[in-house]
């Protein structure tokens, strides 16, 4: 058992020993008991989680901190009216709104009517990071938005981290939507500075009738962060969500969405881009499951993948025996640009019903060379017409946002991504001094 | 009397479409139904060929004297039934040979005859090819696939004059046809008519008309035939519209 | 769907497998189990070379190691390695003069439409028989032989071109590749051993006919082709099986060498008993075929039409080592009743410019669950390679499933890789234009599963793409409406 496994299950006995909800202590009780049983380490042969393990063999301190003074901070999206809530450190809500129209809390706070769907939706038995995510989680944020509400302004879910001790964080989410109500949310994790953090996130959601919900994710992390962050949405009849993910950069970064498409007419469409270099690991999993008729689902995934980075693409949709009527759809594209990049993509079908509309596609490729030199014969410069083409593949998912400044601010994230005006230093595209860049280059993983 | 249709009542998921349409045609007969879009031509269509997506509420079919409800689609086509589909369906990876050799087969079998001996078969094609006037080699393409518009059109006359129906129904056969390929597809029609067989024109537009001319023209609004005459009653309704025909 | 659909699913289930007999014929059998001893007891009965016991010997131990695969979509009870008789054969050897085997497997292979009388082959292709784990009969040796080409039983081969064995065997399929295989190349018993000589264009087809006979028997045959350089030859393998109430296993290894600027097209039908209605009986096929394209611009092809087997996991996949090589795999499986299959292809490219493509489709109905399994996987030395693949399904009736598991990995930025798949059932409007041309359901849907299937059918060579198709449109018969 190494430190980190030792310290979490402490941390983990004395949030359950403190916890005065009956139902969460249960919870987190029966997840420790499974935690105790699973292996905390990733040594298996996928590519999926390869690299967690250099991550989880560093120490982190785990224990509840104080919080200073936190700086003011938007995800760094420009002009966007919002409304924010921060999270800092992993346990301290701040939220400075008033009037929302919904509930906004800590979810360490809720009471037990409130967390009745709480770990309804991830299974501590598929992961041990989900065990002791639900045993151990010190924080995160409790929405509830009732019924007929419709929330104007994009909500700002942002987590902080402000300590200058090396960290491993379990942030908890529990999103409840009532019926016919809408919302969007944007949510980000980010740190003030540069030390290495690994978040452990989960969030939940649940969404009522006819309810409409847009969720922005957005990874814009130092190459010392780790994120292994999962989604676990349920939708009712006639839902529909629009998940978008922008992944542009972090150490590591293992994104996991599970779709339940659980009553009639529910629709769910994920949309994600994922730009990595240098040494970045990147992997989406995408899992939907169509357990009602009617239901309609589709992902677009899209990568380009650099230097000696990764990039894996798990997808998965199950059509159950009874979801008869489904459409759903899902495209992975890839671009190698260099030749140690690596793709490996599996997109999964599993269908038992037998009226269904169900396809799937992935390619991994590079910059059509005929375009390019079409270009060229245009007058336009190799590098140019390289970034111009690489634009217009991530164009693509970018034209699903509908928010206009994160459209905006991701176009334009990506266009300087993809100029290397992010890169200040080798390793590291954000905030990055030099002295850290040497201890970074040291610690390279692999 | 080769078809009589009686206060016939259709529906579809809970919409009634026909509403009380009654029909005579007897063999020798061209009927032309004419009518704005969505008052239920194609389903009348659909619902003779024994389409079993409509739901018969009311009302009777009679083919050659014979209550057909209980028949099954290919049945009817046995019996001598044709629908020249307005859309006709690809089918990849069936060649048209196979296809028409299949249905050919089928339909005597369905008579008693021993199946069509190759060379015969290959004939007959040629034969009723050269009526439609289709350069298409039929061997290797397939049901449809790669036809443009007008192909897909020629060949559902084709398959027509191959299978030699005795009640053909071509359900706006003309729509999306040039000139040239409206002349094609009227000539070949023209040609196969007889006094052993009748056929239903469903049309929208008096054009196709000029080219194949009715002994009797309907006109269905609102799922009944409200009005009945000549060829005469097709050129009044070019000139003054539905309007005149509602109630 | 109405009634009609259950109606002719009703039909379907009572159609009867038309190869389920049994031969009654003198066998050598030897006793039930798995150990050394009678590894050496095979070993013996074939008259072996001792490094080919030592063969057996080291996979049996390497066998001993490893654990069953359970990450197919198959579900079937633990089998009990002891309970399976690894070695029967007629007792009449196999021998150059037909009046030397028994009249019986004249016979059976008669019924199966393979007729060994030299008056009556079939015209155009060579066959090997083989019964139960000997090789009976192999067809037109001499006209192969002037053209240097060696077709003949593994047991043979053994003895008369033991060098080249030597060099072959399991230089594909390495011993302890997976759990079957290894258990293959410790019992092994018979199968087919083909060599093409440098430049030679096999002028005939050369087939293999599998048929299980005896009862609670496993089938372990070997089939080992090499293809020198600038070689040709199309090579068809052809399966049945008494219908039994228990499972039979058959685990059998395919190796095929293709060298430099030659050419391997296998092709297979597979039928073996499929088990009954409610899924009783039926062969576990759990197969492993490979080859290397070993030299520049060699070509390898899998063909396969798999109908038969109550469970199938089975993986014909391609090396492509050799620069410009080019690998092939066109599928078409049937699953009907109970039967699962879980099947597909590996396409490793290492050679650069090399090429594969990859052509599955499924066709589930009944309570069967039928999966696509495939790995491509572009190494990084693989510059400028290219894969393209396309897995489509089709669904009959509520009850089953279909699934699709590609893996696509690749490594290096010159390459194109593209995977496509599909699932959907039989539109109703296709139905309803071929019923209204006459065309009753029941043929309406065999010729459009034959329209389909038909990339992968008319890859087959002439005198099996018949067999094919009558067979396809068996398997199908009645099951759908």
């Amino acid at each position: 058992m190494n430190s980190l496994e030792k310290s979490l299950i402490n941390l983990a006995d004395d949030l359950i020993k403190a916890e005065k909800n009956s139902s969460v202590k249960q919870k987190r009780m029966e997840a420790l008991d499974c935690f105790a049983k699973q292996d905390f380490n990733y040594k298996s042969d996928n590519w999926l989680n390869a690299k967690i393990d250099v991550f989880l063999k560093r120490q982190y301190q785990t224990s509840i901190k104080e919080v200073s003074d936190i700086q003011a901070f938007s995800c760094e999206i420009d002009n966007i009216e919002s409304n924010a809530a921060y999270l800092v450190n992993g346990n301290k809500l701040i939220n400075n709104n008033k009037n929302l129209g919904l509930q906004l809390s800590n979810i360490v706070d809720v009471t037990e009517t409130e967390a009745s769907t709480f770990a309804a939706a991830a299974a501590s038995e598929d992961d041990c990071l989900y065990s002791i995510n639900t045993a151990a989680f010190t924080g995160g944020f409790f929405l509830n938005i009732p019924d007929n509400t419709v929330v104007e302004l994009p909500l700002q879910l942002i987590s902080v981290n402000n300590q200058q001790e090396d960290s491993f964080y379990n942030i908890r989410n529990l999103i409840k939507i009532g019926d016919n109500s809408q919302v969007k949310i944007i949510q980000c994790d980010d740190s003030v500075v540069d030390n290495y953090l690994f978040i452990n996130n989960i969030t939940e959601i649940f969404v009522g009738k006819n309810s409409h919900l847009d969720l922005y994710k957005m990874y814009n992390l130092s190459n010392s962060t780790a994120v292994v962050n999962s989604i676990f949405i349920e939708q009712k009849a006639n839902s529909v969500v629009n998940t978008y993910n922008f992944e542009l950069n972090a150490g590591l970064l293992r994104s996991k969405l599970v779709s339940k498409l659980i009553e009639q007419g529910a629709e769910s469409y994920s949309f994600g881009i994922y730009l990595v270099d240098k040494q970045q690991y990147m992997s989406n999993l995408v899992d939907v499951e169509h357990l009602a008729p009617n239901c309609k689902s589709e992902q677009i995934f899209k990568g380009i993948v650099d230097d000696l980075a990764r990039a894996v693409f798990n997808g998965k949709i199950v059509v159950h025996k009874d979801a008869q009527k489904t459409i759903a759809s899902q495209v992975n594209r890839n671009i190698l640009l260099s030749e140690k990049a690596k793709v490996n993509s599996k997109p999964y079908l599993e269908i038992y019903a037998d009226d269904v509309k169900c396809s799937h596609g992935t390619t991994v490729g590079q910059l059509n060379e005929e375009a390019l030199f079409y270009m060229q014969a245009r007058g336009i410069s190799v590098e140019n017409a390289r970034r111009l083409l690489l634009n217009a593949f991530i164009g693509e998912v970018i034209d699903k946002i509908h928010i206009e400044p994160i459209k905006v601010r991701m176009s334009d994230l990506v266009k300087k991504r993809l100029n290397g005006e992010l890169s200040k230093c080798n390793n590291c595209i954000i905030r990055c001094s030099d002295a850290q860049l040497n201890d970074a280059d040291d610690n390279c993983i692999e | 009397m080769l078809l009589q249709i009686k206060n016939l009542h259709v529906s579809i998921e809970g919409k009634e479409i026909l509403k009380g349409l009654s029909l005579n045609v007897n063999r020798g007969e061209v009927h032309a139904i004419m009518g704005p879009n969505g008052t239920g031509k194609s389903t009348l269509a659909s619902v003779i060929a024994g389409r079993d997506i409509f739901s018969i509420d009311g009302g009777e079919i009679l083919y050659k004297n014979n209550d057909i409800s209980g028949w099954s689609v290919d049945k009817r086509a046995n019996e001598g039934i044709f629908l020249s589909f307005q859309y006709p369906v690809e089918i990849p990876g069936v060649s048209m040979v196979n296809f028409m050799k299949t249905a050919i087969n089928e339909k005597r079998s369905y008579l008693g005859q021993d199946p069509i001996p190759m060379p015969e078969f290959m004939a007959k094609m040629e034969e009723k090819k050269q009526l439609v006037e289709m350069q298409a080699k039929l061997t290797n393409r397939s049901v449809n696939e790669g036809f443009s518009g007008g192909e897909k059109k020629k060949n559902e006359i084709f398959q027509m004059a191959m299978l030699e129906p005795e009640l053909a129904i071509l359900d706006e056969t003309d729509s999306g046809l040039d000139i040239d390929a409206l002349r094609v597809v009227s000539n070949g029609v023209n040609k196969l008519r007889s006094s052993n067989n009748a056929f239903i024109i469903i049309t929208h537009y008096q054009r196709l008309l000029d080219y194949i001319v009715p002994d009797f023209v309907h006109v269905l609004y609102d799922g009944k035939i409200v009005k009945s005459g000549t060829k005469e009653l097709a050129l009044e309704l070019e000139e003054k519209g539905y309007e005149n025909f509602k109630k | 769907m109405d009634s009609s659909e259950d109606k002719l699913i009703n039909e379907l289930a009572n159609e009867e497998y038309k190869f389920g007999f049994v031969t009654d014929v003198e066998a050598d059998i030897a006793p039930k189990g798995l150990n050394e001893d009678i590894i050496r007891y095979i070993s013996a009965k074939k008259e072996e070379p001792s490094w080919l016991l030592e063969f057996r010997l080291k996979a049996y131990r390497k066998w001993l190691t490893m654990k069953e695969p359970h990450w197919g979509h198959l579900d079937y009870p633990a089998i009990d390695y002891q309970n399976i008789i690894y070695y029967a054969a007629p007792k009449k050897k196999n021998l150059a003069n037909l009046n030397d085997v028994d009249p019986e497997l004249i016979k059976t292979f008669n019924k199966l439409g393979i007729p060994l009388e030299e008056q009556k082959k079939l015209s155009g292709v060579a066959v090997d028989a083989v019964f139960d784990s000997v090789s009976v009969k192999t067809t037109f040796q001499n006209t192969l032989s002037k053209h240097g080409v060696i077709f003949c039983s593994f047991s043979e081969a053994v003895r008369n071109y033991p060098e080249l064995v030597k060099r072959y065997l399991s230089s594909v399929v390495p011993i302890g590749d997976n759990f079957f295989a290894a258990l293959n190349s410790a019992v092994f018993s018979d199968g087919s051993f083909c060599y093409i000589p440098k430049g030679v264009r096999c002028p005939i087809e050369l087939s293999t006919y599998f048929r299980i006979n005896a009862a609670n028997t496993g089938q372990f045959e070997r089939t080992l082709i090499v293809a020198d350089v600038g070689s040709y030859v199309s090579y068809m393998e052809g399966c049945t099986a008494p219908q039994r109430d228990e499972n039979q296993l058959h685990a059998a290894i395919v190796e095929i060498v293709v060298m430099k600027d030659a050419e391997v097209k296998y092709s297979t039908v597979q039928n073996w008993y499929p088990g009954d209605k409610d899924g009783k009986g039926g062969i576990y096929n759990f197969v492993t075929k490979r080859g290397i394209c070993k030299g520049n611009n060699a070509k390898l092809s899998w063909t396969q039409v798999e109908t038969g087997s109550a469970k199938t996991w089975k993986y014909p996949g391609c090396i492509l080592k050799g620069d410009n090589s080019v690998g092939e795999f066109y599928s078409v499986a049937v699953t009907n009743n109970y039967q699962q299959a879980d099947t597909g292809t590996k396409m490793i490219h290492i050679g650069k410019n090399t090429k594969s493509t990859i052509i599955s489709k499924g066709i589930s109905c009944g309570h069967s669950d039928n999966s696509y399994r495939g790995l491509v996987h572009i190494g990084k030395q693989a510059s400028d390679s290219r894969n393209y693949s396309q897995c489509d399904s089709l669904l009959f009736g509520d009850k089953c499933g279909a699934h699709t598991y590609p893996n696509v990995i690749a490594e290096n930025n010159s390459s194109i890789l593209e995977h496509e798949a599909t699932t959907s059932k039989i539109s109703e409007e296709q139905l309803f234009y071929c019923n209204q041309r006459g065309i009753s359901t029941e043929s309406a849907i065999g010729l459009i599963v034959n329209g389909y299937a038909k990339e992968v059918l008319s890859r087959l060579p002439m005198e099996f793409a018949v067999e094919a198709r009558k067979l396809l449109s068996l398997s199908l018969e009645g099951s759908i409406g």
